[in-house]
């Protein structure tokens, strides 16, 4: 860079004359230019024309563009930000994660005491969840037998029937969780919305 | 009257920096303040980017919207006013994707010349005044002929007085496509009014 700035002679640099006028120049090339302006006539005209037509551009464009905005504008941005979730709001969405998560365990703990009768000195009220809860469990598990039934019956091969039971079976449990506490979870959003 | 100059003032000394902070923290004053300080520049350039009111409003929108989902990822190695203007710009830019046709009719003239009404002064004014507002109209109208990538390079600079680093920021552009494009910008500007018969520029 220092090597050329020397004896860094112009051809009429239109370009950097226009970045002379923004000053963003390297000081170096700055430099040089100046030298150039003082013996070249041309550039020096042409120096004017631009700075001139850049002012007024500038003079025109740094006014306020020509908008109204709606008187609302601001409270509208900022309510519309705060409701379309999804950076910030991170911990709500993770704290209503943890609520379905915690609600699915407590289920299923109830269904476990259910079957195991671990709760039955417990009270009245909580039989009756527990109630609640085996039913559940039942329709469940029904739903689930119905579901291996139908696939058993479309696949009809002796080898994989037993492993692919069991596969459906799981695999119904995984994508009946993930859609229940999608639902719920939207579910609880609306409200808010 | 020296009470309200005073929180102008304070309000003034806040840094975006502090606000981004203060809207991470959870504050919504903190949002909402820097949506007061930027929503003039950014609903402008975004409407002389795109030439279309709604268009203009909807995408702020979405610019603000974006701004406060990711003020999480923002990092003050950049001024937050480039950072924004990096979002309006990504908005912009992909709104016109999306709808060529405002592209379109931002590359031709529109024979109404519905922007005039707006910059006009309603009141009948001297001469002088009236000479100076026409330019001001020949101006807009001539940066809205212009070639999409040539606009906004010419907003950038001289509507929201960025300099040609902060440019490269904003667009993605090396610092050297910054200076020759904003020239040639220029150029073709200057070559526009020759053409309209303003002389002396």
């Amino acid at each position: 860079m220092k090597e050329t700035s020397a004896e860094f002679v112009f051809d009429c640099p239109a370009e950097e004359i226009s970045a002379y006028i923004d000053g963003e120049l390297a000081a170096d090339v700055e430099l040089a230019l100046e030298m150039h302006l003082t013996g070249c006539d041309i550039c020096r005209r042409e120096l004017n024309d631009q700075k001139g037509f850049l002012l007024a551009l500038s003079d025109t464009l740094e006014r306020e563009a020509p908008i109204e905005l709606p008187e609302n504008f601001t409270r509208s941005v900022v309510v519309n930000a705060e409701s379309k979730v999804s950076g910030l709001r991170d911990r709500k969405q993770r704290s209503s994660a943890f609520l379905i998560g915690g609600l699915l365990l407590l289920l299923a703990a109830v269904a476990v005491g259910s079957f195991t009768g671990v709760f039955s000195p417990l009270t009245l009220a909580i039989e009756k969840l527990l109630a609640f809860g085996s039913a559940l469990i039942h329709v469940a598990a029904d739903l689930l037998y119905a579901i291996a039934a139908m696939f058993r019956s479309i696949l009809q091969t002796q080898t994989f029937t037993a492993a692919f039971t069991y596969i459906a079976i799981s695999l119904a449990i995984v994508l009946l969780i993930y859609f229940g506490s999608r639902s719920l979870r939207r579910y609880l959003r609306t409200p808010g919305a | 009257m020296p009470s309200a100059a005073l929180a102008i003032k304070d309000s003034a000394a806040v840094t975006d920096l502090e606000l981004v902070a203060k809207s991470i923290a959870g504050r919504e004053d903190g949002f909402e303040e820097l949506v007061r300080r930027y929503q003039r520049p950014i609903t402008g350039y975004v409407f002389r980017m795109l030439g279309d009111y709604d268009s203009a409003l909807d995408v702020s929108q979405e610019v603000f919207i974006k701004v406060y989902n990711s003020l999480t990822k923002y990092s003050s190695e950049y001024k937050f006013s480039t950072w924004i203007y990096r979002i309006a710009h990504n908005a912009a830019i992909d709104h016109m994707r999306r709808n060529p046709a405002v592209q379109q009719s931002l590359e031709t003239e529109s024979p109404d010349g519905t922007y005039q009404i707006q910059l006009e002064s309603p009141n009948p004014s001297p001469e002088k005044d009236r000479e100076r507002s026409e330019w001001r109209v020949e101006i807009d109208k001539v940066v809205r002929c212009l070639p999409a990538a040539y606009r906004e390079l010419i907003l950038l600079r001289h509507a929201q007085d960025l300099s040609y680093d902060e440019i490269a920021d904003v667009t993605g552009l090396p610092l050297g496509t910054v200076k020759n494009r904003l020239f040639r910008a220029r150029e073709m500007m200057r070559t526009m009014f020759l053409d309209r018969g303003f002389t002396g520029i």
